[in-house]
């Protein structure tokens, strides 16, 4: 009877035993069919984050297009258009001119011209999408602020502090479309009269700051319908990993900075960050 | 010396042999990981020595529990990324061995196994291995997961610790009605081959992870 009973307790704890090994194989198995549900779930979120970039980027180059298509037909508008006019004209009113008149005018007409074909040549060097991939952010903006620079109207500053290097064609163009919102928003609205522009390559961030002594505005109506300039700014900033903030107030001009830290191992662009600087 | 005694030291050779041979290759949790597996097997032959020659073996094995228990929480240490169980595993290496001396002045002295602290050290490595599944769980990442070294050892230690448990209850239910203690060797020597195999792989994985990074 006592043997008995005592087979029974080894039976009880090898059955315990055993049912703790199933417990665990099955805590095995139940763990593995929730990682791989949450590796999916990540992935679909990475897919998901990914088609959001793209199309945001997408968006950026067909913005940057647009501008340039904007500047070009306001140049070829208001300037070549208007100055071709006038030679059509000036030539055309010399029947009743003496020779040397003639001549006058025929030389002035020349020069007139001559103005009309470097204009159209810098129109031709208009920036787009593959000006930023080929030549890199810094001559791009050099490039975009020696085009603003020769309207007059602005004294601006250009400050680039330490080494530069690439950033990834992709963050590039992202920056370089903020930065030309930016200097949108400054022509249209700020009244300024000095821009100061600085980029700042340290090893671990990246930091552009545009300031502008304009009439400024109160940030909070950056969530204004107003705003979504400024806000789809900020949003195309953290797409890239940087970040974005405003500092302004009115009649104390306006600060843009964009700051991004430096993780070569992290990159959207699925490549090294190897397009020109 | 039994076969698989024989069998049990030649897994563990080969195991400290793999991880020593890509030593350069392993990351620091896992360097640490093959010098317990080396530490390990020193003592294994060690006890089995003593023991062909009818010495008590058991002070081999109140060494072991505690430079064990610092060689594991240092691995656990560096698999974990929470902060505060990083310093909570790192601080409780020295309670331990404290622990694990009284234990072999007080309870259960040096011609006795040392159950008491291998309890304690097993089910804190229990609880350990959870965390490290459920770390996982929190940031997973693309690769398979059975190429992933953190899921072998949380694995390895999971069941291992819970074979301890298992194998101690019995141990000394089977000695109290003075029953054969045979099958449940038998039991303990698979569950520490099956470990080691395990840990073999964490290794393995761990350096094709290294070398192959996806």
């Amino acid at each position: 009877m006592s043997r008995n009973n005592e087979n029974l307790d080894v039976y009880i704890l090898l059955f315990s035993g055993a049912a703790l090994f199933i417990c665990l194989a099955g805590f095995i198995i139940y763990f593995i069919f929730l990682y791989r549900s949450k590796q999916l779930k990540n992935q679909r979120e990475k897919e998901a984050i990914k088609a959001h970039y793209d199309k945001e980027l997408l968006r950026s180059e067909l913005e940057i297009q647009e501008s340039t298509l904007n500047h070009v037909s306001r140049e070829i508008h208001d300037n070549i258009g208007q100055v071709l006019s006038f030679v059509k004209l000036s030539l055309g009113a010399t029947k009743d001119l003496s020779d040397n008149e003639k001549q006058v005018r025929i030389e002035e007409s020349r020069d007139l011209i001559s103005h009309v074909i470097n204009d159209l040549r810098d129109l031709s060097k208009s920036l787009s999408y593959e000006t930023v991939a080929a030549k890199g952010l810094v001559t791009t903006l050099q490039a975009e602020l020696e085009r603003i620079n020769r309207s007059g109207n602005y004294i601006i500053e250009f400050d680039i502090s330490g080494n530069n290097f690439p950033l990834g064609q992709k963050r590039e163009l992202v920056i370089f479309r903020i930065f030309q919102e930016s200097m949108q928003n400054i022509l249209k609205h700020s009244e300024a009269n000095r821009l100061k522009i600085n980029l700042d390559y340290s090893p671990e961030m990246f930091n552009l700051k545009i300031h502008d002594d304009g009439i400024g505005f109160s940030p909070g109506n950056v969530d204004t319908p107003e705003g979504s300039g400024l806000r789809n700014m900020k949003s195309r900033a953290k797409l890239i990993g940087a970040t974005l903030s405003i500092t302004s107030s009115p009649g104390k001009g306006c600060i843009i900075n964009v700051n991004l830290p430096i993780a070569r191992d992290l990159n959207f662009d699925g490549e090294n960050p190897s397009g020109p600087g | 010396m039994a076969t698989r005694f024989i069998l049990y030291l030649s897994l563990l050779a080969a195991v400290f042999l793999f991880g020593l041979l890509n030593l350069r290759t392993l990351s620091l949790p896992f360097k640490i990981l093959c010098v317990v597996v080396g530490i390990t097997l020193v003592s294994e032959a060690a006890s089995g020595f003593l023991n062909s020659r009818g010495y008590n073996n058991m002070a081999v094995y109140h060494l072991l529990s505690c430079i064990e228990y610092a060689g594991t929480a240092l691995v656990f240490h560096g698999l974990l990324r929470s902060s505060r169980t990083k310093k909570l595993v790192i601080y409780s290496i020295i309670p331990v061995a404290v622990l694990g001396i009284m234990n072999s002045v007080f309870l259960q002295d040096i011609r006795t196994f040392p159950s008491n602290i291998l309890l304690l050290s097993h089910g804190i490595f229990l609880i350990l291995s959870l965390l490290l599944f459920k770390q996982m769980l929190e940031e997973p990442i693309a690769r398979n997961l059975f190429r992933q070294s953190e899921f072998w050892v949380a694995g390895g230690y999971l069941l291992f610790s819970s074979a301890v448990f298992l194998s101690f209850g019995l141990q000394n239910y089977f000695k109290r009605n003075q029953l054969n203690l045979e099958p449940l060797n038998h039991m303990i020597y698979y569950t520490n081959i099956l470990f080691y195999t395990i840990l073999g792989i964490a290794l393995y994985t761990e350096q094709a992870n290294i070398r192959r990074p996806s």
